[in-house]
C-alpha cells in the first residue's frame, strides 16, 4: 500500500508538463522545428549584442556594395554594402515580433468571442457572426492595407492591422469547433453534476477545442510573417532603413540579375521561420491530445 | 402514505421544428417511491431519454410539473436546480463519450466534489482528503488503484463506466437516472455492471429510474416498469404483473420479441408490424393505431387515457380491460 501510494504521487507530478513534453520529443520534426525556433528566438533577442545597429546595420559601405557571399560576407551585402546576414539576423526580431504579438492579440480577443458566439447562440451569435462576415469578406491583406493607411505606417500599428484581420478567422475556427464540442455527451455530464456554465467553458469546451485553435494560430503566425513582408515590400509596413525581412526582399527588386543572395537569403529566412513554427504547432497539437497517445 | 421521492405530473417536451412539433414526452405521469426502481422501456425514438433528462432538467421541460421531495423544481431557478444536482444524478448510455477526454480517471471523480464543496479545508487538507474519497470511491465501483491517473480512452467500455458510476455516487445523491447504462457495453460486462448498480442500491437505499430497450434486463432490476411508446407511458405494472399478464398489445409484443435461448422453443409470432409513425403533429387518435392489430374506429376517437385496471397496472388502450 505504501509504495503504491508512492508510485501514484510520483506519476502525478509527472503528468502534466512532462507528459506533453514527453510526447512532444517523440516527434522529430516538431523538436527539429523547436530547436531551430529557439536559435531563431535567441538570435531575435540577443540582436543588439551580436550586431551594433548604428554601425554593422545602417551603416553604408558603398566600395563593397553588392558582394557575392564570401568569408567575410557569408549572406553577401546589399546595394549600399552593408552585410545581409547581420540584416536579415536583426530583421528577426521584426519578424517574430510582428509574427508571434500580432496572433497573439488576435488569439486572446478572437477566442472567447467565438466561444462564447458558439456556446451560448442566440441572438449574441448572430450579431458576432455578420459582423465577422463583413470582415472576411474583405481580403485579409487587402484589410491590413487599409488599416495601416488609416493608421499610419509603423511597427505597432502594423501588428495592430495583422491582429484585426487575425481576429475573425479566430473567431470563426473557435465558434466552430465550439458547437461540435459542446454536443458531446461529456458536456451535459458535466452540467448533470452541477457545473457552472463559464466553468464548463473554460474547463471542458475550449480544452478539447485546442488543436484547431492552435493549428490555425501557427498558421496564422507564418501569414502574419509574410503578410508584413508583404507590405514592407510595397512599402506599408515597417519603414526603411528598419532590416525586416520583407523591406530586405523588396530592397532587392532592383538587383534581381546582379545580386540574387540579396532576395534569397531574406526568402529563405521567411520560409524557414514559418515552417518551423508550423512544425512545432502540429507537434504541439500531437502532444496535448492525450488520445493520440502512442 | 408511502415515501414518495418523485413525482411526474403531466410532463411534456416538443421540439419545434421546420416540419411541426416533435411530440418525444407526451403527458407523461408517474410517481416513484423511495428505495425503488422504476424500468422506463420502449423502441428507440419513443422519448425514454428525454424522459429522463427532462426530469433531471437538462432539457427543459415544455409544460407539466416534477416534484422532488415534494418540491416542485419545474420552474425553479438555474442556480438552485445546480444545488439540487447534488441530489439527482445520471448515468449515461455511452461511457465512451461521456466522459472528457483530457480528464484522467482522478480528476473525473473528483470534479463533482468541487462543484458543490462536498469537501471543506485548505489546500493541501482538501487535496489529501479528496484524494482518500475518490480512492474510495474507486474502490466502491471496483476500479484499481493503479488507474487513478489513467486516462479514459485507456480502459475498457466496463471500466469507463464505472467511472461513470463512481461520478455520480461522489455527490451521494438519491435518484439516478440510469440512461441505458449498460447497453453500449458487451454481455460479460453488462451483468458485472448491473450487479453493482443493484449492490449500491441497496447499501445506499438508491432510487432509480432505469431507462432501457432491453426488457429481460429490467426483469430482474425494477420493481415497476413503465412501457413508452412515441412519448406516452402506455402501460405501466409492478414488474411481475407486466411479465405475467401484459395487457397492451405493444407491451405483449415487447414480451414476445424477448430472446428465448431455447433452439426448439416455439417462438410467438410477431405481433405488430410497420415503423414507428412520424412523432411529428401527431393525429388525435390512439398513438399505437398504425400497427394495432386490434384497431378499430373507437379507437380514433381521441387519445386514450392510463387506466387503473388492476391495483397498480395502469394501461392506455380502449381494448385491453
Amino acid at each position: 500500500m505504501k509504495n503504491a501510494d508512492k508510485n501514484r504521487k510520483s506519476s502525478v507530478k509527472q503528468n502534466r508538463f512532462l507528459e506533453v513534453w514527453k510526447q512532444f520529443r517523440r516527434n522529430k520534426g516538431a523538436m527539429f522545428g523547436l530547436i531551430v525556433l529557439i536559435f531563431l528566438i535567441l538570435i531575435a533577442l540577443l540582436a543588439d549584442v551580436i550586431w551594433d545597429y548604428e554601425t554593422d546595420i545602417i551603416a553604408m559601405q558603398v566600395g563593397d556594395r553588392l558582394a557575392k557571399p564570401s568569408l567575410a560576407h557569408p549572406f553577401g551585402t546589399d546595394n549600399y554594402g552593408r552585410d545581409m546576414l547581420a540584416r536579415i539576423g536583426y530583421g528577426t526580431r521584426y519578424s517574430m515580433l510582428i509574427g508571434f504579438a500580432s496572433v497573439l492579440m488576435g488569439t486572446v480577443i478572437g477566442v472567447p468571442l467565438g466561444a462564447i458566439s458558439g456556446y451560448v447562440g442566440g441572438r449574441f451569435d448572430t450579431v458576432l457572426m455578420r459582423i465577422v462576415d463583413t470582415f472576411t469578406i474583405i481580403p485579409s491583406l487587402l484589410m491590413t492595407i487599409i488599416l495601416v493607411s488609416v493608421l499610419g505606417t509603423n511597427l505597432l500599428n502594423l501588428m495592430i492591422a495583422l491582429s484585426i484581420s487575425t481576429i475573425p478567422v479566430m473567431t470563426r475556427i473557435t465558434r466552430a469547433s465550439v458547437m461540435v464540442t459542446r454536443n458531446n455527451d461529456y458536456i451535459e455530464s458535466a452540467r448533470a453534476i452541477g457545473a457552472p456554465t463559464y466553468v464548463i467553458l473554460i474547463k471542458h469546451v475550449l480544452p478539447n477545442c485546442f488543436s484547431p485553435i492552435l493549428v490555425q494560430a501557427t498558421l496564422r503566425v507564418g501569414s502574419s510573417i509574410i503578410s508584413a513582408a508583404g507590405l514592407s515590400y510595397i512599402g506599408l509596413g515597417v519603414p526603411l532603413p528598419t532590416p525586416e525581412w520583407g523591406a530586405l526582399l523588396s530592397a532587392s527588386k532592383s538587383f534581381i540579375i546582379n545580386a540574387q543572395h540579396m532576395c534569397l537569403f531574406p526568402g529563405l529566412a521567411i520560409m524557414i521561420t514559418v515552417m518551423v513554427i508550423n512544425l512545432v504547432g502540429d507537434g504541439l497539437r500531437g502532444a496535448l491530445d492525450p488520445k493520440l497517445k502512442r | 402514505m408511502s415515501d414518495v421521492i418523485l413525482e411526474v405530473k403531466n410532463l411534456k417536451k416538443y421540439f419545434h421544428t421546420k416540419k411541426g412539433n416533435v411530440h418525444a414526452v407526451d403527458n407523461v405521469s408517474f410517481s416513484l417511491e423511495r428505495g425503488k426502481t422504476l424500468g422506463i422501456v420502449g423502441e428507440s425514438g419513443c422519448g425514454k431519454s428525454t424522459t429522463g433528462r427532462t426530469i433531471l432538467r437538462l432539457i427543459e421541460p415544455t409544460s407539466g410539473e416534477i416534484h422532488f421531495e415534494g418540491k416542485d423544481i419545474t420552474r425553479i431557478p438555474a442556480k438552485e436546480m445546480t444545488r439540487l444536482r447534488k441530489d439527482m444524478q445520471i448515468i449515461f448510455q455511452d461511457p465512451f463519450s461521456s466522459l472528457d477526454p483530457r480528464m484522467t480517471v482522478s480528476q473525473l471523480i473528483a470534479e463533482p466534489l468541487s462543484y458543490h464543496k462536498v469537501l471543506t479545508g485548505s489546500g493541501r487538507e482538501l487535496a489529501q482528503k479528496t484524494e482518500e474519497l475518490v480512492l474510495e470511491l474507486m474502490g466502491t465501483v471496483g476500479l484499481a488503484e493503479r488507474l487513478y491517473n489513467a486516462y479514459p480512452h485507456e480502459l475498457d467500455g466496463g471500466r469507463r463506466q464505472r467511472i461513470g458510476i463512481a461520478r455520480a455516487l461522489s455527490l451521494s445523491p438519491k435518484l439516478i437516472v440510469c440512461d441505458e447504462p449498460v447497453s453500449a457495453l458487451d454481455v460479460s460486462i453488462q451483468a458485472q455492471i448491473l450487479n453493482l448498480l443493484q449492490d449500491l442500491q441497496k447499501e445506499r437505499g438508491l432510487t432509480y429510474i432505469f431507462i432501457t430497450h432491453n426488457l429481460s434486463v429490467v426483469n430482474h432490476f425494477a420493481d415497476e416498469i413503465a412501457v413508452m411508446y412515441l412519448g406516452s407511458i402506455v402501460e405501466k405494472a409492478p414488474v411481475r404483473e407486466l411479465f405475467d399478464n401484459p395487457l397492451h398489445p405493444y407491451t405483449k409484443a415487447l414480451l414476445s420479441a424477448i430472446p428465448v435461448p431455447e433452439i426448439h422453443e416455439a417462438r410467438g409470432e410477431a405481433l405488430i408490424q410497420g415503423e414507428v409513425v412520424s412523432p411529428i403533429n401527431l393525429p388525435d387518435e390512439c398513438r399505437f393505431c398504425k400497427r394495432c392489430p386490434v384497431c378499430s374506429e373507437e379507437c380514433r376517437q381521441g387519445v386514450p387515457a392510463l387506466r387503473e385496471v388492476a391495483p397498480g397496472h395502469f394501461v392506455a388502450c380502449g381494448k385491453c380491460s
